[in-house]
């Protein structure tokens, strides 16, 4: 008699919450979930994300969180909008730099010291939430909360076109969001039709130098790669593209010296070793003195105006690898592009792009590590 | 009443060249007490497990209830014969209800729970075996002798007709032996076909109804003890000079006389 | 059977539906007022969409290793067994880690192939064992399961190797951390019904397990082939385990310490330690992953939750009580 009592409770137990999953998954929460107004006449955007999923987001945009596996990219993007110092919150700590606070004095009210969960996020009660295309999960769930996601994908000269303009409507700068992705393809345009013929071309190499627990390793990037594309409309060879698989490819010396690059640049993520430390260290050692590279001293460290991990480094896919660009090409072919004017245009980027005045763009510049320029 | 017929039994074991049972003829006698008997190695261990179908398949015939065991499940067989084994290791502080509550398994589906009338055999048995006050005791706590009574107890609530047991009263002490082998008289008196193994040709003088006397895998005598152990085949059997002593018409006695021990 | 103990089985239902429904409607980093619905719209939304799912997701997960733990440790003949022997967490993270490298995005296909590879580490125990020309059955077990385990191991190291350290690695030692972040419905949907009729079945068969505990040749006297019972229960708690794995990672220590515990508290005997610990089970997951998810702004990967906490509260339960042989 007991045992029977037990069993339908359980199955009652179980009906009772089958259907409310059941339920809750079928209905569709709309923005009612959120405050009140679901007046027709509101303003609302729309935008086609990195996804290609359509989201219409109501205005005003008041706040917006980006967060989440690699999202400092996205911040430094996001920067470029004078408008988002208004409304931007839950950042990363890794955005903490001299660079960064210059162009937001209030940066440190909106860091974040970890990644932010679900209901934290719920809590802040943002208007829209910007997460790498990676994040689904997360932004599934906020979803479901009647949170409106927008995926950014910010991996290519691409996505950076289509990501900007969306970024500016976000920020509420339509107009400067196509400025912007003009500025990026414009000038990549404008270095690729300079470059010479591939016979002409050097081989370059573009090394990640890590050590990992004493272990030094040479990374190379993948073939699809912003550093890969970089150096090719630079006007060089990427050695990189041979490589196989599609993340960080660890190679031997011994490839290294197959490969007898003509070019080597170097990035390090890091303080220790810095690019230029590395240099150093490659331009004295024995084992790399036949590379052609090491013969003719075209060796360069990656220039990096923030100095905190990978943020400020100017191939990495945050905001100034335009600038990188710009530097790597005159590195490459110095007499093509004789004319180009580093220092210019890096000081343009800084105080038109980033608002800065002409005085904070000078330190900014005279912290620049590397061989700039 | 045969309760068990074993004809010419041949079996070995598949990593090995040779029989172990090599032709065992044998008829076990319903609602008896049969003692098996015979050196290390003889093979009676092996015996018992093919009969339970643990050891398989063999070469010859054996009936059980005048079936052929050849067609009988173990699930059926389970219901028929119990056994109780030389040796069990206890790794679970089970208690003693519950070990013996897992002799009621071949009475029970495949997705049942003992029911109280389980229980109820349980505690029968236990009192039976004098075990009442150890029922919630934790089996791997018991002492030798109590473990092997559990044991026990867990075959009889399996409420077989048969009953085996592997050598009962190895590692016992005397008093702890002369208790199981009075259950081992019990249950025949009661009814039972009993079998058991034992080194000690005493101990079939004492209990055994009937005595098979087992060497190199095969029976080298059978029948009541009084026929059927002698000092001669005991000497032969086992490899020293053993007395059989008469003391009486209800007792015999199986020794070594200390004269033969001294001129070995 | 249950008699002497009917007070603590109560005592542990009343405290598991207590501590699951104030788990669902207050305890989150969100202050949520269930009885202000109404008023702040998202507390509803968080409470149906966001805990409710996981907190169930967490009791089901306590549950099934919970009960394979037991299960296994009857089936092993060896109280200190988990339900990862066989290999099957690490072929769950192999699957999982294809899933993440090959076929990004995509949640519900993670789970469908970390639990296919977790089955098919069972698989190949089972089929290494009849190979191995050494032992008795169960030790055989035993070591094709290591060599299964070690192998995935292995795979699971290669990919790590292969990842993209900025994509795919955080995702892939997140997952292997194990954790219920990403959890809704539809994740609870898809394993909740392998693992509650698992689970489901375990329970009904709970007195029939306990035969597995004694000599394989004892079992045959009773009436059972142990070889055929021993499959057939290692079969259906390791579907519980991969099944759950899929959803949560790798969670360790529970399917070790929730049985033990019981059997201090309930005595030994599966008719009792089953349904015990498919309770404490359910009760420790979801105080465990109240804390991964409340305890602090970020979420606290699960696995490591567990691993700290179940270690220390077995260590705890192994040094009471009266020493004995």
């Amino acid at each position: 008699m007991r045992k029977s009592i037990i069993v339908i409770i359980v199955f009652v137990l179980l009906a009772a919450i089958s259907s409310v999953a059941y339920y809750v998954w079928l209905s569709s929460i709309p923005g009612s979930i959120r405050s009140g107004e679901t007046s027709k006449s509101q303003e609302t955007i729309e935008v086609i994300d990195a996804l290609g999923r359509t989201v219409k987001i109501k205005m005003p945009i008041n706040r917006v969180i980006i967060t989440g596996k690699g999202s400092w990219p996205i911040m430094t993007v996001a920067y470029m909008f004078p408008n988002a110092k208004k409304v931007l919150y839950g950042l990363s700590s890794s955005l903490n730099s001299t660079l960064f606070r210059m162009i937001d004095p209030n940066l440190a009210d909106k860091i974040v010291p970890v990644e932010l969960s679900v209901e934290e996020i719920s809590k802040a009660k943002p208007d829209v939430v910007i997460l790498k295309t990676t994040m689904r999960s997360l932004g599934d769930q906020l979803e479901e909360l009647g949170i409106h996601v927008v995926y950014v994908d910010l991996e290519n000269l691409e996505s950076y076109v289509r990501d900007l303009r969306v970024l500016g409507k976000i920020f509420m700068d339509e107009r400067r969001g196509e400025g912007l992705a003009r500025y990026y393809s414009e000038w990549v345009n404008s270095i690729a039709s300079m470059a010479p013929p591939s016979a002409e071309r050097p081989k370059v190499l573009f090394l990640y130098y890590s050590v990992k627990g004493g272990e030094v390793a040479f990374n190379v990037p993948g073939s699809g790669w912003l550093q890969t594309f970089m150096v090719e409309v630079a006007g060089g060879y990427p050695l990189s593209k041979e490589a196989p698989g599609t993340g960080w490819n660890t190679v031997t010396f011994e490839q290294i010296a197959r490969w007898a690059p003509n070019i080597i640049f170097i990035v390090t993520y890091s303080n220790k070793p810095s690019p230029s430390e590395v240099k150093e260290r490659l331009l004295r050692d024995e084992m790399w003195t036949n590379i052609p590279a090491i013969r003719s001293g075209r060796v360069y460290a990656v220039p990096d105006d923030c100095n905190v991990a990978a943020l400020g480094s100017w191939d990495a896919p945050g905001s100034r690898w335009i600038l990188g660009l710009l530097w790597m090409a005159k590195k490459i072919h110095p007499s093509i592009f004789q004319d180009l004017d580093i220092k210019e245009e890096v000081e343009r980027f800084y105080t038109k792009i980033y608002g800065l005045s002409k005085a904070d763009a000078e330190k900014v510049i005279a912290q620049i590590t590397g061989d700039f320029p | 009443m045969s309760k068990v017929v074993i004809r010419n039994l041949r079996y070995r074991y598949p990593t090995s060249k040779e029989d172990v049972l090599k032709g065992v003829t044998l008829k076990i006698p319903e609602g008896k007490v049969t003692a098996l008997l015979g050196p290390n190695g003889s093979g009676k261990s092996t015996l018992f497990k093919v009969l339970l179908k643990v050891l398989g398949p063999y070469k010859g015939d054996i009936y059980v209830n005048g079936e052929d065991l050849k067609h009988i499940d173990v699930d059926v067989l389970s219901r028929a014969v119990a056994w109780v084994p030389q040796e069990e290791d206890s790794l679970f502080p089970y208690t003693v209800l519950d070990y013996v509550l897992l002799g009621r398994t071949p009475h029970l589906g495949f997705f049942n729970m003992p029911s109280k009338r389980d229980e109820e055999i349980v505690h029968n048995v236990l009192a039976q075996l004098g075990l009442s006050s150890i029922t919630h005791r934790k089996v791997p706590t018991l002492s030798g002798g109590e473990k092997k009574l559990v044991s026990i107890a867990r075959a009889l609530a399996q409420e077989s007709e048969t009953l085996i047991l592997d050598e009962p009263t190895a590692h016992l002490d005397i008093g702890n032996k002369v208790r199981v082998l009075n259950i081992i008289r019990r249950m025949g008196d009661s009814g039972k076909t009993v079998i058991f193994s034992t080194h000690d040709p005493n101990e079939a003088f004492l209990v055994a109804d009937n005595v098979a006397i087992m060497n190199g895998g095969e029976i080298v005598s059978r029948g009541p003890p009084s026929s059927a152990i002698t000092g001669e085949l005991l000497e032969k059997v086992y490899g020293v000079p053993v007395t059989v002593y008469r003391v009486n018409d209800k007792q015999t006695l199986v020794g070594i006389h200390p004269e033969s021990f001294k001129s070995l | 059977m249950v008699g002497a103990y009917t007070g603590r089985f109560l005592a542990l239902a009343c405290i598991l539906i207590a501590t699951s429904i104030l788990s669902v409607l207050f305890i989150g980093r969100y202050a949520t007022n269930p009885f202000h619905t109404t008023s702040d719209e998202m507390t509803l939304g968080i409470i149906l969409r966001i805990r409710l799912p996981r907190v169930l997701t967490a009791m089901i997960l306590g549950m099934a290793l919970s009960v394979a733990g037991v299960t296994m440790q009857s089936a092993f003949k060896n109280p200190l067994v988990s339900p990862e022997i066989l290999g099957v967490s690490q072929g769950a993270a192999f699957g999982a880690a294809l899933a993440i490298l090959f076929l990004p995005g995509d949640p519900l296909k993670m789970q469908l192939l970390s639990a296919i590879f977790g089955l098919l580490a069972l698989l190949a125990s089972y089929t290494i064992s009849s190979a191995i020309k050494y032992g008795g059955r169960i030790l055989r077990l035993v070591l094709a399961g290591l060599a299964v385990s070690a192998t995935f191991s292995a795979g699971v190291g290669i990919m790590k190797f292969m990842a993209d350290p900025l994509k795919q690695l955080p995702e892939l030692t997140f997952w292997l951390l194990g954790g219920l972040s990403g959890v809704m419905w539809r994740n609870f949907l898809y394993m909740a019904p392998l693992a509650t009729a698992a689970i489901a079945f375990l329970f009904v068969i709970r007195w029939r397990i306990n035969l597995l505990v004694l000599d394989d040749d004892v079992i045959i006297s009773l009436g059972t082939d142990p070889r055929k019972l021993r499959a057939l229960v290692i079969t259906i708690a390791v579907i519980a385990t991969a099944a759950v794995t899929s959803v949560a990672g790798i969670i360790g220590w529970i399917g070790l310490t929730v049985p033990h515990i019981c059997r201090k508290l309930f005595g030994a005997e599966n008719s009792r330690v089953i349904p015990a610990s498919i309770m404490l089970g359910a009760l420790l997951m979801t105080i465990f992953d109240n804390i991964a998810r409340a305890a602090a702004a970020g979420e606290i990967p699960l696995g490591i939750v567990t691993s700290l906490l179940g270690a220390i509260l077995f260590v705890l339960f192994l040094s009471r009580g009266v020493p004995h042989e």
